[in-house]
């Protein structure tokens, strides 16, 4: 079997995530940024913070296409363009929504393997209730993906329950829904998004900064993409 | 499975009004374009504090348990100690009411898996509010008008479209006042009325068409937002709260300004600017407007109510209560929910469990007074 630049790229990624618990993270970020692949995302970067430069944001075509948005967001964002009902038919998307492995493979299809070569994406459970650890390892894999190297979003999958916390605009109430991460801040800890939201609930922002303890509490339960 | 959207609610959102919020990458908040309505406005920062003792212990003093019921209250009847909100038992969920003093719950309209609550409004004895009928096509909701002594209960109006589909991008959240329902009903994916019904004749107009945004109660105004053909922002609108005749804007809101959420009371109109909350005291005429000198990030304007000169509302990270007089305020953690109506703040605590899962509730409830404030805080 050969092993391609590409395969060798994801390759390091994967030691990346392990060696990066050895604290030895930017090193391997920077080999790896090297044999990275093509067209990416641009990223704004300084101390502290990093965030996609021109991210992406559509209104999601229907109350239940927030996963083919986030795919197509993602593609736009990083320079290979799909539209929702190209990502939505290749998910199996209906009206009960997209559901979470159909969401990764469409965003490997449509996103990973044209912009990073093979299986970039990958799903990650959050517990029900996160743990500090949890939040450490989001913010890893944030500061993997938005950086200068690799310029990737990330997909986040929220679970919303009434009384608890909500992404910006979106009511008190049960709410299932996908959206595109492009930014973080570990000096106010906030985490940058985009929500397709915007077609549905139309006071819902395009983006925000939202704090990054309080995401992870609402991808609790459910997870996200890298 | 996913994706759902038992929930789609926003508080006479206007559909437009995402303009004003950020739509750059900023570590701060933006300053907006300054209407007239906002450079006439006294600025006022916002100061958090703590919850004091002494809305704690009356908070405390007034308290009822919820056995194996969660309840987020969406409005408050003062006048009688009610609140009115959704409810979800280990076998059934929907519209409840809740008896402040003795936390007795009465099931007013039990709801399928498909269906969950939004908005909510009440004027004795009319409860209306808007309700999703689906979990995953989020436009797809109704107006429901329930009279609480008979429980007769009706649909006025659903977001179905002449061509069969639903409502994206627009919203319609009802409010109940002055012997009507009023609220925002879409005609087309770009268009809506502004529908009245009035209870004692049956009667049902258009107020107004366009691009529309639902309506409040405001001193003696009925009072929305409207995005006029030619303006690039919207500007408020006004009719007589009890005719629903036309109405003068004062001079100083009439200019187009961006506008997020509305909310009223007999003492106040509210809107939100994106960044900044503003305030009219219609009798004055005074205009205040607000923002976080500190936590911004942490407080959007959304979703407010209003309790005398209490200003409460859900922040997506907590809910927060403002004296409008002194400007400052505190966070109710989550997990909670806070309704407020008169002079009356409702606030439920659910017991903490997994996720999603129904538990005991705790609810307290405080009465206001013109001489109620949050004093003593320091930036």
């Amino acid at each position: 079997m050969s092993l391609t630049i590409r395969d060798l790229a994801q390759t390091l990624r994967h030691h990346t995530l392990r060696l990066a618990v050895a604290g030895v993270l930017v090193p391997v970020i920077g080999l790896a940024g090297q044999v990275g692949a093509d067209a990416h995302a641009s990223v704004n970067t300084g101390y502290g913070w990093a965030y996609i430069n021109g991210l992406n944001q559509q209104g999601q075509w229907n109350g239940y296409y927030c996963g083919p948005a986030v795919v197509s967001e993602a593609s736009y964002t990083e320079g290979v363009p799909v539209d929702q009902g190209t990502a939505a038919a290749y998910m199996g998307t209906t009206s009960n929504g997209t559901d979470t492995g159909a969401f990764t493979a469409g965003m490997q299809h449509f996103v990973g393997v044209p912009t990073y070569g093979s299986n970039w994406y990958i799903w990650v459970n959050v517990p029900y209730t996160p743990s500090s650890s949890d939040m450490s390892t989001f913010v890893s894999h944030m500061q993997f993906d938005i950086s200068p190297s690799y310029g990737s979003v990330l997909g986040g999958d929220a679970w919303e329950v009434a009384g608890g916390p909500h992404l910006v605009g979106h009511p008190n109430q049960t709410i299932f829904h996908y959206f595109e991460i492009g930014g973080w801040n570990t000096n106010n800890s906030t985490t940058y998004y985009a929500d397709s939201a915007t077609s549905v609930w139309s006071t819902v922002p395009a983006y925000s900064w939202f704090d990054t303890w309080t995401m992870v509490v609402i991808l609790g339960g459910r997870g996200y993409v890298w | 499975m996913k994706r759902t959207a038992r929930a789609a609610l926003l508080f006479a959102a206007l559909s437009w009004s995402t303009v004003s919020c950020s739509t750059t990458p900023s570590f701060g908040t933006g300053e907006s374009p300054r209407a007239s309505a906002m450079a006439a406005a006294t600025a006022i920062g916002i100061c958090l504090r703590a919850m004091p003792s002494d809305w704690s212990a009356a908070l405390a003093r007034n308290t009822v348990q919820l056995a194996t019921t969660s309840f987020s209250p969406e409005a408050v009847d003062p006048a009688h100690d009610f609140a009115f909100g959704y409810f979800e038992s280990p076998s059934q969920h929907g519209v409840a009411s809740l008896d402040l003093h003795s936390g007795r719950v009465r099931h007013l309209s039990v709801m399928t898996d498909a269906e969950w609550v939004a908005w909510m409004s009440f004027s004795d004895p009319w409860l209306a509010w808007e309700q999703g009928e689906s979990r995953y096509v989020m436009g797809n909701w109704s107006i429901q008008l329930l009279n609480t002594r008979t429980g007769s209960q009706r649909q006025l109006a659903t977001s179905r479209l002449p061509d069969g589909t639903f409502l994206t991008g627009q919203l319609s959240f009802p409010v109940v006042g002055n012997g009507y329902v009023a609220w925002s009903q879409p005609t087309s994916h770009s268009s809506a009325d502004l529908r009245l019904y009035r209870f004692d004749s049956g009667e049902s107009l258009a107020v107004d068409s366009g691009k529309v945004s639902s309506p409040v109660i405001a001193a003696r105004q009925l009072v929305w937002g409207k995005l006029g053909e030619h303006d690039s922002q919207p500007s408020l609108r006004m009719a007589d709260a009890m005719t629903a005749k036309p109405a003068t804007v004062p001079a100083a809101l009439a200019r187009p300004m961006p506008i997020g959420y509305l909310s009223g009371s007999p003492g106040y109109l509210v809107w939100t600017t994106g960044t900044e909350l503003m305030v009219e005291q219609p009798d004055s005429g005074a205009l205040s407007r607000y923002h976080f000198t500190r936590d911004a990030i942490k407080h959007p304007f959304q979703f407010p109510m209003l309790a005398g000169h209490f200003l409460v509302w859900y922040t997506g990270t907590s809910n927060t209560i403002l004296d409008l007089q002194t400007g400052n305020a505190f966070d109710v953690p989550l997990p909670s929910s806070v309704a407020a109506s008169g002079d009356e703040i409702v606030v439920t605590r659910p017991v903490p469990g997994a996720k999603g899962a129904v538990t005991n509730t705790t609810v307290s409830w405080i009465r206001t007074s013109p001489a109620t404030r949050l004093a003593s805080c320091s930036h």
